[in-house]
């Protein structure tokens, strides 16, 4: 627990073959505090080619082209509201200095908890080198909505592959975040990512009934739109102001990365003024839309719309309606109103 | 003799009207005894990553029992997926099933596990004294990942008299006794949770906070629980509804008051205070203790 290096991981785990000062540098000369910490690194892996990078070539390399690293997602997610210039200083004033300071070093998912809102939990298992601790890495990075969606920590209905022992791993394997060579812009590219349809042959499963319904919407809806147990956040509160609420929601529209597509979509937070403070004005607002197609962790086999179809097909329940965008949004978003 | 035949029916009639399999709360050295036999079902309800970590070893681990539905935070699920999580368990109607816990402190969520158990139609079901933490503390066998055991083909068939509904308490307002399970504060009136909608408590309500259940991680005797309620006046031949702000709380008493004591007109209201606030026809009352 905390920062206390175990004895049994210092004799266990083959990375102390290394001395500390071979990942973490400072001075092991100097007998008092001060001295020995004289130009310590406390994150040795944020530079995973030069530490991690020693041994686990392959991956050190590719990882700095992952998301995870370079948060690229995060960046191409807005950079297109801006014009070239103002792209320019975005990237400099807020991207490096602010999103990008929340990327994980490999550290992060195999050593110590990230330190989320100032809370620092610690080393993970006594400094030992763990393959996965996902309740103390994943789930504090992302817990802000998927990991308690997962666990139904919000009160809400625990996901069935969560129930079934299933965890983040078991889908998201390290390939997906130690990256391929390749420096995706978004999630959506990245190969090596779970599917639904990858692990269930819809063809072969449940009932006659069943295996119509699946058929029918096969193109035409997203397993999220029928499988989704329960409300799942949406990040209104945040940014975008003008009575929008934090209240968790359902929200069917058409998906803005899948032409045709009925999916789940959750509002981000990027309001026309959001970087006013840095002095950014975003020419280009309207080019994307203010939500984006996501796949919430509460699956369940059955919820209100496998039950009755006429939840989608007679009453629209939660399909986004034009009068329930926010207020001063951008213009992109009637294109996803069904 | 002549006299003592009218005081052995009235017991007879107070007495559960079931004949109960198993004791409603057991210790460890119990299930340590009882946990391999045929039959038993060691259910362990908490996190997947804490069950992965350590468990009872044979326990399976069951999430999902009580669900979030309709702005309620706890609710019993749908018939049919609660059909399918007990059956999916290896669980069916005759199994004595053992529900495992952290510890003292989630002794109410246990036994929100073990009411909708037996509710639902598996009648012999038994919370473990202390949870998990009394398992590891008395040095007992553990063991770790993921276990699962044979489905079964269970289907519920609810016990309607085990739950209250918001109409049921609403109807028997002036009639039944209402027991609520929160702190003293809650009670009075002096806080309450966000989601509650009115300070204070159901006129006539009888406070029995959950907190008085366990001392140093355990339930306390049973002759000890006995006097408390009794001192309180809860009278065993009458309606009973046990309510708490979500549901949860409740269940500890309700499990004491039905399955221990053998009271059989108790109803636990999941709904509680949480769904009760919001109806303009029950006005709470704070500032007094009755
Ligand atoms: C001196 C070489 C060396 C360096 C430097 C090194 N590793 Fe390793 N690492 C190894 C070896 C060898 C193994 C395989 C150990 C084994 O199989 O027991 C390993 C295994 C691992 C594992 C798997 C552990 C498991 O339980 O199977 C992880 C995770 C890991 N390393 C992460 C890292 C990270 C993160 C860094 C950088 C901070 C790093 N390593 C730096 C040599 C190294
Ligand atoms: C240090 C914080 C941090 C940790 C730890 C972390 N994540 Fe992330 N994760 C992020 C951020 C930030 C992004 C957005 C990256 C971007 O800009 O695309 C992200 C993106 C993702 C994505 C979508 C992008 C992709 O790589 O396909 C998935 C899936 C994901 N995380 C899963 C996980 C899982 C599973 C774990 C634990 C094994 C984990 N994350 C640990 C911060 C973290
Ligand atoms: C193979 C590389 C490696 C070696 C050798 C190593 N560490 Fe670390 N250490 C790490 C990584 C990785 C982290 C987590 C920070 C990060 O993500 O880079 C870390 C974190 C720590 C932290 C927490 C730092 C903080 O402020 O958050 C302490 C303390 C620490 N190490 C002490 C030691 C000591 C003492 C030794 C020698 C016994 C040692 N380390 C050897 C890689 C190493
Ligand atoms: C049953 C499989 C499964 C499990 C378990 C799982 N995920 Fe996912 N996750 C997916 C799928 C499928 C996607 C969608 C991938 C895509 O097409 O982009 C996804 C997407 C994501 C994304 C991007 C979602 C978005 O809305 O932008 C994040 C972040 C993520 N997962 C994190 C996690 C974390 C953290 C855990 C553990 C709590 C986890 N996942 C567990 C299947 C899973
Ligand atoms: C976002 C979380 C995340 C980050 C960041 C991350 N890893 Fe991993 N890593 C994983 C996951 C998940 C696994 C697979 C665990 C499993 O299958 O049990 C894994 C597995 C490993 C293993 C075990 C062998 C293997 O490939 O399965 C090694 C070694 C490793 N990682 C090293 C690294 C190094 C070195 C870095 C940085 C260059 C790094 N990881 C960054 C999530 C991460
Ligand atoms: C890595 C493989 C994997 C991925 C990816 C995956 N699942 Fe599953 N899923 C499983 C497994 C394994 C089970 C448990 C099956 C069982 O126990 O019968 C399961 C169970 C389910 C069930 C319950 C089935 C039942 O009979 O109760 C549903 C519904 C489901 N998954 C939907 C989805 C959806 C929707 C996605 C995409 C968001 C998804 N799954 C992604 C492996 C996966
Ligand atoms: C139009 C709504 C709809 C869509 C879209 C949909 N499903 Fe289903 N799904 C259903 C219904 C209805 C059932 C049957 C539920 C029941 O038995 O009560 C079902 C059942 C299932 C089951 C359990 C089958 C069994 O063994 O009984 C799985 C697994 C599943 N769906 C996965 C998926 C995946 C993966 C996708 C996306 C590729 C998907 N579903 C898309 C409506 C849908
Ligand atoms: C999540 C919302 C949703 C649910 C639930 C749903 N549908 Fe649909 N359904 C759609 C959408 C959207 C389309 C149009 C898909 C497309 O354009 O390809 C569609 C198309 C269809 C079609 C094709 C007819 C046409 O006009 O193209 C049939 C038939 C159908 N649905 C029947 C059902 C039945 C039967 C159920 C219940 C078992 C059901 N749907 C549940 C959203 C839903």
């Amino acid at each position: 627990m905390g920062y206390v290096v175990s004895k049994d991981a210092l004799e266990g785990d083959a990375h102390f073959y290394l001395d500390c000062t071979a990942c973490h540098k400072g001075d092991s000369s100097k007998a008092a505090k001060d001295g020995a910490h004289t130009g310590l690194v406390r994150r040795p892996s944020d530079d995973p080619v030069g530490s991690c990078g020693q041994c686990h070539e392959e991956t050190a390399k590719t990882y700095t082209l992952s998301l995870h690293y370079t948060a690229a997602g995060m960046k191409h997610g807005v950079s297109p509201r801006f014009d070239a210039p103002g792209e320019r200083i975005f990237e400099e004033k807020v991207f490096q200095q602010s999103c990008r300071s929340c990327h994980a070093s490999c550290g992060d998912c195999h050593v110590k908890s990230p330190v989320i809102s100032g809370v620092d939990s610690g080393l993970l298992d006594g400094h030992r080198f763990v393959k996965k601790a996902e309740d103390k890495t994943c789930a504090l990075c992302h817990g802000g909505r998927v990991w308690p969606e997962f666990t139904g920590d919000y009160g809400g209905t625990p996901d069935v592959h969560y129930r079934k022992g299933m965890t983040c791993s078991d889908c998201h394997e390290g390939k997906q975040f130690h990256g391929d060579g390749v420096a995706y812009e978004g999630r959506k590219q990245v190969a090596d990512k779970p599917s639904c349809a990858g692990c269930h042959d819809l063809s072969k499963l449940g009932k006659a009934s069943t295996k119509e319904t699946h058929a029918t919407h096969a193109d035409g809806v997203s397993c999220s739109a029928c499988h989704t147990a329960s409300a799942y956040r949406q990040c209104s509160s945040c940014h975008l102001g003008g009575g929008a609420s934090a209240s968790p929601a359902i929200v069917l529209g058409h998906s803005p990365r899948t032409p045709g597509q009925l999916t789940t979509l959750r509002l981000i937070p990027t309001g026309r003024a959001t970087f006013a403070p840095a002095g950014l004005e975003m020419k280009n607002y309207d080019s994307l839309p203010n939500y984006w197609d996501t796949v919430p962790h509460n699956i369940a086999k059955r919820t209100d719309r496998t039950r009755d179809c006429d939840t989608c097909h007679q009453e629209g329940l939660y399909y986004l309606e034009t009068e329930r965008l926010p207020a001063g949004g951008s213009t992109k978003n009637l294109e996803l109103v069904p | 003799m002549k006299k003592a035949l009218p005081i052995l029916l009235a017991a007879a009639l107070v007495a559960p009207a079931f004949a109960r399999g198993v004791d409603p709360i057991v210790s460890v050295e119990w299930l340590a005894a009882n946990s391999a036999k045929p039959g038993v079902v060691v259910v362990d309800v908490r996190k997947v990553d804490d069950y992965k970590a350590g468990h009872v070893p044979g326990a399976v681990n069951v999430l999902g029992l009580f669900v979030a539905k309709d702005g309620l935070s706890n609710e019993v699920p749908e018939a049919d997926d609660l059909s399918e999580i007990i059956a999916d368990a290896g669980i069916d109607a005759a199994s004595t099933v053992v529900v495992v816990e952290a510890d003292g402190a989630r002794f109410a969520w246990a036994t929100r596990v073990a009411w909708t158990l037996v509710y639902a139609g598996v009648p012999n079901v038994a919370v473990l004294d202390g949870g998990y933490a009394e398992w590891t503390k008395a040095g007992k066998e553990t063991a770790s990942g993921f276990e699962s055991r044979d489905g079964t083909d269970f289907k519920v068939k609810f016990v309607d008299s085990y739950i209250s509904t918001k109409d049921y308490v609403v109807k028997n307002l002036r009639r039944a006794q209402i027991v609520d399970a929160r702190s003293y504060d809650t009670y009075f009136g002096v806080t309450k949770q966000g989601f509650v909608e009115q300070f204070g408590h159901i006129p006539g309500a009888t406070a029995l906070p959950a907190s008085w259940l366990t001392v140093g991680g355990l339930v306390r005797p049973k002759a000890e629980l006995e006097e408390a309620v009794k001192a309180l006046k809860l009278d065993p031949k009458k309606d009973m509804v046990v309510h708490c702000d979500s549901g949860v709380l409740c269940t500890a008493w309700w499990w004491i008051l039905s399955q221990q004591l053998g009271w059989t007109k108790v109803r636990s209201y999941d709904g509680s205070a949480q769904e009760i606030s919001k109806d303009p026809a029950v006005k709470f009352v704070k500032y007094v203790w009755k």
